[in-house]
């Protein structure tokens, strides 16, 4: 199932506008690492998901993320919780 | 956890009238770093933003580097000053203080000279202790100076923060005048929270430690809620404001700060991809080099905002002075 999946606009618009991430890295499947995260990044992650979506993802959680989907999924997850 | 705020704008408003600041002679790349450090110029340009430093040699002393300094800012504004506050976090020895040396070598002796010690909002603080002397008529006008040598406080093999860090100074002269005028300093708001102490530390020099995700989390909520406060204090909305002047601590920390504000990158002032991080001389060395080269002009109404190890932070707000 992996891969076929897209990654969901607000996700896609944060890694590339905000992260400056390579577009053409953020596939489903790509790994955190492989997207071109950095420590730094995934604070900057977790500070703008709670600016924009008033949701909590402590910098672990993100890293748990295998890929980019599973990051996706979790962040729907928490939105879906308030 | 405390906010301070200190003197108001309207009579007995500090009033920017001089400007200076300096570096040392070497330029330190990222190559030269990477030929002994285990690291590359992009992961150093990628994180930080820092393409070189300048750092001081032995012979360079932080009260050499002050001197140098102020010297351009009395030359430039030609009021004799009656105080003087030199912002550090590095000193050039615990006992005594640098600033009556350096007064001293400025042909100051006998004013009141005093080091104060915030970390990064270090030249803030100071900004706030001169414009509470000038409001309450101790001095009619006050040196405020900026200086540090940070490049000697990591651990020499530390690949994660020795790129970070480099030497300089910068110096205002803030006279008595009124909040109208160009110049004139807004509120100085300052903020500290000692319980995150261990975030940022060096028992001595070489020691320097650092949880920069940490870091990074207080310095975007602090940097950003007090420029807000700031702003908003001075009656200027965000949008008023023609460039957020940001301690040049990181540019990932000051991009990310500036965006959360709604600033646009052309509107936030840079340098820290020349000098890195030069803690409590950076405010000061950003607006000399941005003055000279045009980025400010007359009339400019600038953002300022620290944040440092202590925790502390600050904001203020500065019109800038025709010709400082």
């Amino acid at each position: 199932m992996k891969g076929s999946h897209l990654v969901t606009s607000d996700l896609a618009t944060i890694l590339r506008d905000d992260l400056k991430l390579p577009a053409d890295g953020l596939t489903p499947d790509a790994s955190l690492d492989k997207a071109g995260f950095d420590s730094l990044a995934i604070v900057e992650l977790a500070v703008l998901l709670g600016d924009r979506f008033g949701i909590d993802i402590s910098d672990a959680e993100i890293k748990s993320a295998a890929t980019l989907h599973e990051l996706d999924l979790l962040i729907q997850r928490r939105r879906d919780e308030r | 956890m405390s906010t301070l705020g200190t003197t108001g704008p309207g009579e007995g408003a500090a009033v920017l009238c001089g400007i200076g600041a300096v570096l040392p002679h070497t330029a330190v790349s990222n190559a030269d770093l990477t030929a002994r450090l285990n690291t590359t110029d992009e992961w150093i340009r990628s994180r930080t933003g820092i393409a070189q430093r300048y750092v001081a040699g032995a012979d360079l002393s932080t009260a050499d580097l002050a001197v140098h300094a102020a010297a351009r800012s009395l030359d430039r504004s030609s009021v004799p000053v009656q105080a003087l506050v030199l912002a550090s976090t590095t000193p050039d020895r615990c006992c005594p203080a640098t600033a009556p040396a350096v007064a001293a070598r400025l042909g100051l002796t006998g004013i009141p000279a005093f080091d104060l010690a915030a970390g990064c909002a270090g030249f803030l603080y100071a900004l706030a202790v001169a414009a509470g002397l000038i409001a309450d008529a101790t001095a009619q006008a006050v040196l405020v100076i900026g200086a540090d040598r940070l490049a000697a406080l990591p651990d020499p093999d530390d690949r994660t923060t020795v790129p970070l860090f480099g030497d300089g100074a910068g110096a205002v002269v803030l006279r008595r005048g009124t909040a109208a005028e160009g110049g004139a300093l807004g509120r100085v708001l300052l903020g500290s929270d000692g319980t995150h102490a261990d975030l940022i530390q060096a028992p001595h020099p070489g020691a320097l430690r650092m949880q920069g995700a940490e870091v990074f989390r207080h310095a975007v909520d602090r940097m950003s809620t007090v420029s807000r406060q700031a702003a908003a204090a001075a009656g200027w909305s965000l949008d008023d404001v023609d460039h957020l002047v940001p301690h040049q601590a990181n540019a990932r920390i000051t991009g990310f700060t500036a965006r959360r504000l709604g600033i646009p990158d052309d509107r936030q002032l840079q340098n820290v991809e020349h000098v890195g991080n030069t803690g409590a001389a950076s405010i000061p060395l950003l607006l000399a080099q941005a003055a000279a080269d045009g980025r400010i002009k007359p009339g400019h109404r600038l953002l300022l905002t620290a944040f440092g190890a202590g925790l502390t932070w600050g904001a203020t707000t500065l019109t800038w002075p025709d010709r400082p």
